[in-house]
């Protein structure tokens, strides 16, 4: 009966939502379509793999795929490291610096991405760095690190400091509390912000844009160059791939968030 | 624990040597002046800034904020409506909905832009549609105009609307729609009585939560734009990687910064008054 006395919104309405969801989905469909298919001179559209084969032989694709993951991993476990030691110090007493992260890491969120990455141009051509891929590394690390920052201090909230001093009265030395105490304290959170910040920065363009050397591409910035040379089905073919990647790893985050979520109520 | 502390400089120290020096240092080359020779000659001085105050770079902005406007009122006002749509359904069908609509924009960027040029461009679908209807269109323009990087703008930013109004109409009393449609109250009414006074300050916090970033947008502007269109992001693009007029683009990006600044001050004058 509840759901009968539910008031009705304006139909009309439901047009944004039908009209959204064309815009938003009709031309990703026809990207996965036209992956697999060829058009003929005659003008009709052939099934076809041959795209996907041309996909697979491209070392170039491979090789920016596979520094992708490299600057992901190795700039996601660093953010992950320096947002740990923020937990550290988060947990104890220490408000000069929890003021300190606050303000620079709403400075990282609220600064445009691109005077961001200017600044960081700026500042390895006036220190003489060579542009390759270990300034990309730095550069997500350093933009990561504010969502990783974020997200232990959500949890740090949540900290009993009663549970330290029953352990130093058991006995139990700073290595221990840290080891025993903390850390597992802080790991969900660690966690979510390792996997947020290699999510970030597997799909990040305009930092990797800038500042990465040459010959050593990041896939979005691959695919950006590729398209400035013109579209080909054999780019319909990456894109669909990278899209079904993203499209699996973001729905069974998603899914496991909700189950977890739902075990808790 | 001293010992343990200790280790927490260690972000500190490179907060500042990452984050804050950089910003430092763009905001001295705004100062400096570009070499003969394209080098950078650092002796202080304000030629920058007059040359960024010229006619055609405040054209360039003024085009970005009125873009970037434009983008954000109809993000939010589609929002509106959809949260609006939202809260009539049942609830766990609500979140199916939400995410339906914001999955694709988690989607990398250079993805969804890519779709939706090949969607509109010359083997796509779209001019066929077009001359099914028999609309007269220009070929050359089909993948690079100004409508388009809208449609960018507004398919990338909208979730940033989306989620927190709907945060907002989660919190609201929606009883009180119920009580006013009980009472013969139509949707104008509704929506004038009920829904705006309580939701305008989320909608503003939305319309600028998508204002701000499209300011400094650079990439859909660049794919979807063409030549013709240049948004802010684009000239910024430009001075550095183009024509290597540093100090002039260090000034440039300053002005962004602190059009960002006032935008984000009024968001949060805006949160506080929530």
């Amino acid at each position: 009966m509840s759901q009968a006395t539910r008031s009705s919104a304006p139909p009309s309405l439901w047009t944004i939502i039908v009209m959204m969801s064309l815009i938003l989905y009709v031309p990703l469909i026809w990207l996965a379509w036209g992956s697999f298919h060829e058009l003929q001179s005659d003008g009709k559209w052939v099934f076809t793999l041959r795209w996907y084969g041309e996909l697979w032989g491209d070392q170039l694709v491979w090789q920016s795929l596979s520094n992708s993951f490299y600057v992901a991993f190795i700039s996601s476990c660093i953010s992950t490291f320096l947002g740990a030691i923020v937990g550290l110090s988060m947990t104890q007493e220490s408000i000069w610096q929890k003021k300190f992260i606050q303000v620079s890491t709403s400075i990282s969120l609220a600064l445009p991405e691109i005077v961001f990455s200017i600044s960081l141009l700026l500042f390895f051509f006036i220190l003489n760095i060579p542009l390759s891929l270990n300034t990309v590394i730095l550069a997500h690390a350093l933009f990561s690190f504010a969502f990783v920052a974020m997200t232990v201090t959500a949890r740090c909230c949540l900290f009993d400091q009663a549970q330290v001093e029953a352990a130093r009265d058991l006995g139990a030395n700073d290595t221990q509390i840290i080891l025993k105490i903390i850390l597992p304290f802080l790991s969900p959170a660690l966690f979510t912000g390792w996997v947020l910040s290699f999510l970030i920065s597997f799909d990040d363009f305009l930092l990797a844009f800038f500042l990465n050397g040459i010959g050593s591409d990041t896939w979005p910035v691959k695919l950006y160059s590729a398209m400035r040379a013109g579209l080909s089905p054999k780019l319909n073919a990456l894109t669909s791939c990278m899209m079904l990647i993203s499209m699996v790893i973001l729905l069974s985050f998603f899914y496991l968030r909700f189950r977890k979520g739902k075990e808790a109520t | 624990m001293i010992k343990w502390t200790k280790l927490s400089w260690l972000t500190v120290v490179w907060l500042l040597f990452f984050l804050a020096l950089p910003l430092l240092l763009l905001v001295a080359l705004s100062f400096a002046q570009k070499g003969v020779y394209g080098g950078i000659d650092w002796t202080l001085n304000f030629v920058n800034y007059n040359r960024a105050f010229s006619w055609t770079h405040f054209r360039i902005f003024w085009r970005s904020v009125e873009w970037a406007f434009l983008a954000a009122l109809i993000c939010s006002v589609l929002s509106f409506g959809t949260c609006w749509i939202l809260m009539t359904v049942r609830s766990n069908l609500r979140v199916t909905i939400l995410g339906f609509l914001c999955l694709p924009a988690l989607i990398n960027v250079i993805i969804r832009l890519y779709a939706l040029k090949n969607f509109v461009g010359t083997n796509g679908p779209w001019p066929q549609i077009l001359d099914l209807l028999s609309i007269p269109y220009d070929p050359q323009a089909l993948t690079a105009n100004p409508y388009l990087v809208l449609i960018g703008f507004i398919l990338s930013y909208w979730p940033w609307a989306l989620l927190p109004l709907y945060a907002s109409f989660e919190r609201m009393d929606f009883a009180l729609v119920e009580a006013a449609q009980d009472l013969r109250a139509n949707f104008l009414q509704v929506f004038r009585h009920i829904l705006w006074p309580q939701l305008k300050l989320p909608c503003l916090s939305s319309f600028l939560l998508v204002f701000i970033p499209c300011l400094g947008e650079f990439v859909i502007p660049d794919i979807l734009g063409g030549a013709k269109s240049m948004n802010f992001g684009n000239l910024l693009v430009d001075k550095f990687l183009k024509s290597r007029d540093w100090p002039l683009g260090a000034s440039l990006s300053i002005i962004l910064i602190i059009g960002v600044v006032i935008s984000f001050s009024f968001q949060k004058m805006n949160e506080e008054r929530q």
